[in-house]
C-alpha cells in the first residue's frame, strides 16, 4: 500500500467521521468527493435524503435525488480520463431476466433488486453479497411487460419495495429481513408492482401498473413505520370526461368522433372505474411546495376508445398533487382519448427552466412516449414548450383499423419508461429513443376482468428495420443539441454526470459513455446481456464507481442475463 | 410422501422435483422464476384470495388442534414436503392426502391428460408442470362457458371454487415432461417473424414458460397448440380477447408453424 493511499484513507476517515457528526448535509451545495468508510452508518435519514443531489458518496434515489435530475455531481471519472475506465466488479444474481433496476447506494453498501423481486445487498466497493432477500410471490401476478422491478427506496433503517404480486414490503436494511409486507391492491384485478417507491416524510408514495387490464390507477402513501395507509388519489377521477379536446399537446388533430363519443357515454356513462391510468414511474418531489408530481398512463383498453367516451381524465397526464393529503393541485393533458397507448411514463424531472418571456421559473420537463420533450410551469402545470420531436412522426394520428394501420411512433413510444437525465449548466435534457413502428388493430371488447385488455393489438412490423436514439434536447429553446443514432431502440435510462458525460446501455450489450456537450462517443464496454437499465454512481473508498445492470429486455427481447457491472478508472 | 392415487407410477412430490426450482438450480431450459417450493409455500402462506382447502383427509386432527387456516395449510405443505423425514412418515401414517378430495376427479382426467396430465396424444393438451393460476382460470371458463368446448364444458360444469384449484395446484405441481418434438426450419423462420411481431415473449417470457395466468407453451403438443391458437383467431375461444385480436392478424398457416416451433422448445 502506498503511502499516498493511507493519506487518503486517513482523509476519508476524516471526512467520513465529519460527515457522520453533520448528518452528511455538508454535501448540500459542493461535492465531497473523498470515499467514504463504509461501516454501520447504513441510516438513511431525512436530511440526507434532501440533499442527495449534492452528494457524491450516495446514490440514494431511483432517480438521483427528489427533482429526479438523474445527475451524479462528482467528476473523478470525467471526459478527459474516461477512457482508462475499467470493470472493477461484476455481480451475478440468481435470476437471469429483464433487469431494469437502479444500484442504490448507502455509504459502501449497495442494494439491488431483480425480476420476480429477489433484493440483494452488496459491499460496493467489491460487488461481495451481503444479503439476499427473496419475496414470496403468490400464485396470482398479472403484469404486462415482463417481471421487473426498478428497485428500493432506502429510508431510516429499512428499504421498500413494491412487487409484482402488488404488496409493499419493508426490509430491514442490515440484514435483509421482511419486517412487514401490505397489500397495495388486487393482483387478480390486473394490480403489480414494479416502480421503486419513493419515500418522504415519513411516508411511501407508490403508484401502480395495470393500464392494460382496465385496473383504476392511483397513488398511494403509506406511513413508513406502520404501513398504515394514509392517503389515495385516483388517477381517474369520477368525472373522467374533460373537456373534449380535440388536438394533442403539440396541435395534432386526433381525429376523435365528438357525437359518437356523447352518445356513449349517455348510454354508459363514466367510464372512471375501469379506465387503467397506471402510474409507472417515480414521483418528483417539489419540497418547498409539498408537492408531489407524476405523470400517469394510457386508459383501458389500449386502443378501443369508444367504450371509453371523454378525454379519459387524467390519463395521458402530467398530475401535481399535495405531499401531505393527495389533494388534486393542478395537471395537464396531452393525448386526450388516447386510442394508441402513447401514453406517459418517463418520470418527470423539477428544474429552472425559461418560460416564454424568458423568466427563469420552476419547471417540470417530461419526455413523451409521443417523443417530444416537455417543458412545464410547475406551479400550474400548463406548458411552455415542447421539444423538436427526437424520433420521426409518420401518420401520427392515424386512428387504428381492424386490418392494423401503421404509425411512427410505435407502441413502445418514442421514449418508454426510461428515465432521462439532465444536466443543469448546460440546459440539456437527455432521453433514449425507440424508433419502432408499429401497426395499430382495433377490436370491439368489453372488460374482460382482469384479463388483459388491449381493445385490439400492436404488431411490430419484423421487415422494417428499427434503432434508437440518444438525444440531448435544450430545455429552453426545445432544440434539439445533438443527437446519436443506436442500431437498435432504446430501453433503460441514462445518467449524467459532474464529469461531463452521459452513460446509457443498450440491447445489444454496449454500455457507453458521451460528452454531454456535445455527443462524442467517449468510451464503451460491451456487456454479455442487454444493458437495459438504469445506471448509477457513487464513491467509495474514494474511487467514483459508474454502476449498471446487464440482464437484457424481455418488452424488446433483448438478450437476457444476470449481472451487475461495476466500473471505475484504471490508476 | 403424499400419494395420491394408487397408481405406482404416478408421483405427486413438489418437494423432490428439485429440477424445477429454476433460479436456484440454474436451468438453461428454464432460467427463471420462482422453485416449486417457494410457490407452494406463497400458496400456503401468502396469498388470500386462493386459499386451498385442506378438505376431507385424516390431517383434521390438526384442524381440531384449531389452527387458523392459513397456518393449517403451511403445516400441510411441511407434511408434503421431504424436508423433514419424520414428518413425512408421520404424514404417511395419517394419510394426510392434500388432494384426497379430488382424487377420483383428478383419475378421470388422466383418461386423456394422462397420467399426472403429462399427456402423450396430441389433442389433449399436457397439464403436467402448466401453471397454477392459468389452469384454475381455464377450468372457470370452461365452466362459465367463456372457453366454449363441448368435451371440458360438461366435465367442468360440477366442479366448485375449491376443487378446481385443488386440481389446478395438483397438475401444476408435476414435472412437465420433455416431448422432444423437432420442427422444420421452414416453420422457425415464420415463427420467429410472427413472434416479433406479436411481441409473445413479453407475456410468455422468452423461454416460453410463462408465469402464473399465463401458460407455459414451450414443449406442448404441437396439434392442440395450432387447434386452441386457430380457435382463438375465429373466437371459438373467446376467454382471453386480447390474444383473439393478436392471433386474427395472422395466416392460418403461420399460426400452425408458430404451434411446431413451440412445441419444439
Ligand atoms: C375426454 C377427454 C378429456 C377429459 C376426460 C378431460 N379433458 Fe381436459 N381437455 C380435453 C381437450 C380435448 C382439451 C382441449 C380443449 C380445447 O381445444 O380447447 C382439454 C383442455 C383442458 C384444459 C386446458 C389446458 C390448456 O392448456 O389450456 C384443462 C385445464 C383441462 N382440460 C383440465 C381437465 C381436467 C381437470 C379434467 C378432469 C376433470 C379434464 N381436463 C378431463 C380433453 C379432456
Amino acid at each position: 500500500m502506498s503511502s499516498k493511499f493511507e493519506k487518503n484513507l486517513f482523509l476519508n476517515l476524516l471526512i467520513a467521521t465529519s460527515m457522520a457528526l453533520f448528518g452528511v448535509s455538508s454535501a448540500h451545495s459542493q461535492e465531497v468527493e473523498g470515499g467514504t468508510l463504509y461501516g454501520d452508518m447504513l441510516t438513511v435519514t431525512q436530511d440526507m435524503l434532501d440533499h442527495a443531489a449534492g452528494d457524491s458518496n450516495n446514490f440514494l434515489h431511483t432517480n438521483g435525488n427528489y427533482k429526479q435530475t438523474r445527475y451524479y455531481p462528482g467528476r473523478q471519472i470525467n471526459v478527459g480520463n474516461v477512457d482508462r475506465l475499467k470493470r472493477a466488479w461484476t455481480f451475478e444474481t440468481e435470476i437471469v431476466e429483464s433487469l431494469e433496476t437502479t444500484p442504490i447506494v448507502v455509504n459502501g453498501t449497495m442494494y439491488i433488486t431483480t425480476s420476480f423481486n429477489h433484493v440483494y445487498a452488496l459491499n460496493a466497493e467489491t460487488g461481495k453479497q451481503i444479503w439476499h432477500f427473496k419475496h414470496k410471490m403468490g400464485p396470482i401476478t398479472t403484469y404486462c411487460c415482463g417481471p421487473n422491478n426498478r428497485g428500493v427506496f432506502p429510508y431510516g433503517d429499512r428499504l421498500y419495495m413494491g412487487t409484482l404480486d402488488a404488496k409493499l414490503v419493508a426490509l430491514d436494511a442490515k440484514t435483509g429481513a421482511l419486517e412487514w409486507e401490505v397489500q397495495i391492491a388486487d393482483p387478480e384485478l390486473g394490480y403489480s408492482e414494479t416502480m421503486a417507491p419513493t419515500a418522504v416524510d415519513g411516508k411511501i408514495l407508490i403508484g401502480t401498473n395495470g393500464g392494460e387490464y382496465g385496473i383504476r390507477g392511483f397513488v398511494k402513501a403509506y406511513d413508513a413505520n406502520s404501513g398504515k395507509l394514509l392517503w389515495t388519489f385516483n388517477t381517474t377521477p369520477e368525472k373522467s370526461v374533460g373537456v373534449w379536446a380535440t388536438k394533442d399537446a403539440t396541435g395534432r388533430d386526433m381525429l376523435r368522433d365528438i357525437k359518437a363519443e356523447k352518445a356513449a357515454l349517455k348510454k354508459l356513462g363514466d367510464p372512471y372505474k375501469t379506465l387503467g391510468g397506471g402510474v409507472w414511474q417515480n414521483m418528483a418531489i417539489d419540497r418547498d411546495s409539498g408537492t408531489v408530481y407524476f405523470v400517469v398512463g394510457n386508459p383501458s383498453p389500449d386502443l378501443y376508445g369508444a367504450i371509453r367516451p371523454g378525454d379519459n381524465l387524467y390519463t395521458n397526464s402530467l398530475v401535481a398533487v399535495d405531499l401531505d393529503t393527495g389533494d388534486y393541485k393542478c395537471h395537464f393533458q396531452y393525448i386526450a382519448h388516447d386510442v394508441w397507448d402513447l401514453d406517459a411514463v418517463s418520470p418527470p424531472i423539477l428544474t429552472t427552466v425559461s418560460d416564454k418571456r424568458g423568466n427563469s421559473v420552476k419547471g417540470v420537463l417530461h419526455g413523451g412516449k409521443t417523443g417530444y420533450v416537455y417543458v412545464h410551469r410547475a406551479d400550474d402545470c400548463s406548458l411552455i414548450r415542447f421539444s423538436e420531436p427526437m424520433v420521426s412522426q409518420e401518420n401520427r394520428w392515424v386512428l387504428p383499423t381492424t386490418t392494423g394501420a401503421r404509425m411512427l411512433p410505435g407502441a413502445n413510444g418514442g421514449v418508454e419508461w426510461s428515465p432521462m437525465a439532465i444536466d443543469p449548466n448546460l440546459n440539456l435534457a437527455y432521453a433514449i429513443n425507440l424508433h419502432q413502428p408499429m401497426t395499430y388493430h382495433v377490436e370491439e371488447t368489453p372488460y374482460p376482468g382482469g384479463k388483459l385488455w388491449l381493445g385490439g393489438a400492436f404488431k411490430v412490423i419484423p421487415s422494417e428495420q428499427q434503432w434508437g436514439n440518444i438525444t440531448a434536447v435544450d430545455y429552453n429553446t426545445g432544440r434539439i443539441k445533438w443527437k446519436v443514432k443506436t442500431q437498435q431502440p432504446m430501453i433503460g435510462g441514462i445518467l449524467a454526470t459532474g464529469g461531463g458525460l452521459v452513460f446509457t446501455g443498450e440491447g445489444n450489450g454496449w454500455f457507453r459513455a458521451y460528452d454531454s456537450a456535445s455527443g462524442e462517443l467517449m468510451w464503451q464496454y460491451k456487456a454479455s446481456a442487454g444493458v437495459n437499465a438504469p445506471p448509477a454512481s457513487f464513491n467509495v473508498g474514494g474511487s467514483q464507481y459508474i454502476v449498471v445492470g446487464a440482464g437484457g429486455n424481455v418488452q424488446l427481447d433483448f438478450k437476457r442475463g444476470n449481472q451487475i457491472l461495476a466500473f471505475k478508472l484504471d490508476r | 410422501m403424499c400419494n395420491l392415487i394408487s397408481s405406482a407410477e404416478i408421483k405427486y412430490s413438489p418437494s423432490s422435483s428439485t429440477g424445477r426450482s429454476i433460479g436456484i438450480e440454474r436451468n438453461p431450459r428454464r432460467p427463471t422464476f420462482l422453485g416449486r417450493r417457494d410457490f407452494f409455500e406463497a400458496i400456503d402462506t401468502v396469498a388470500e384470495p386462493i386459499e386451498v382447502n385442506a378438505g376431507q383427509n385424516r390431517c383434521r386432527l390438526h384442524a381440531r388442534l384449531s389452527m387458523p387456516s392459513k397456518y393449517l395449510n403451511f403445516f400441510l405443505f411441511l407434511c408434503c414436503s421431504s424436508y423433514l423425514g419424520p414428518v413425512i412418515a408421520l404424514a404417511d401414517d395419517a394419510n394426510c392426502d392434500e388432494f384426497a378430495p379430488v382424487a377420483g376427479i383428478l383419475k378421470s382426467c388422466e383418461v386423456c391428460h394422462g397420467e399426472g396430465g403429462a399427456s402423450t396424444q396430441q389433442q389433449y393438451p399436457i397439464l403436467a408442470g402448466q401453471e397454477f393460476y392459468y389452469l384454475y382460470v381455464q377450468l372457470k371458463d370452461f365452466k362459465s362457458g367463456l372457453r366454449a368446448d363441448p368435451i371440458m364444458g360438461p366435465l367442468s360444469s360440477a366442479l366448485d371454487k375449491e376443487s378446481m384449484q385443488l386440481i389446478a395446484k395438483y397438475f401444476s405441481a408435476q414435472e412437465w415432461r420433455d416431448t422432444e418434438y423437432m420442427n422444420q426450419e421452414q416453420a422457425t423462420q415464420t415463427a420467429k417473424s410472427v413472434i416479433t411481431a406479436g411481441q409473445c415473449v413479453a407475456c410468455h417470457l422468452g423461454a416460453f414458460h410463462g408465469n402464473s395466468r399465463v401458460p407455459r407453451l414451450a414443449g406442448q403438443h404441437p396439434e392442440y397448440l395450432a387447434k386452441t391458437m386457430l380457435d382463438f383467431k375465429s373466437k371459438a375461444r373467446q376467454n382471453s380477447p386480447a390474444k383473439g385480436s393478436l392471433l386474427a392478424s395472422f395466416a392460418d398457416q403461420e399460426l400452425v408453424d408458430v404451434a411446431e416451433y413451440l412445441s419444439s422448445l
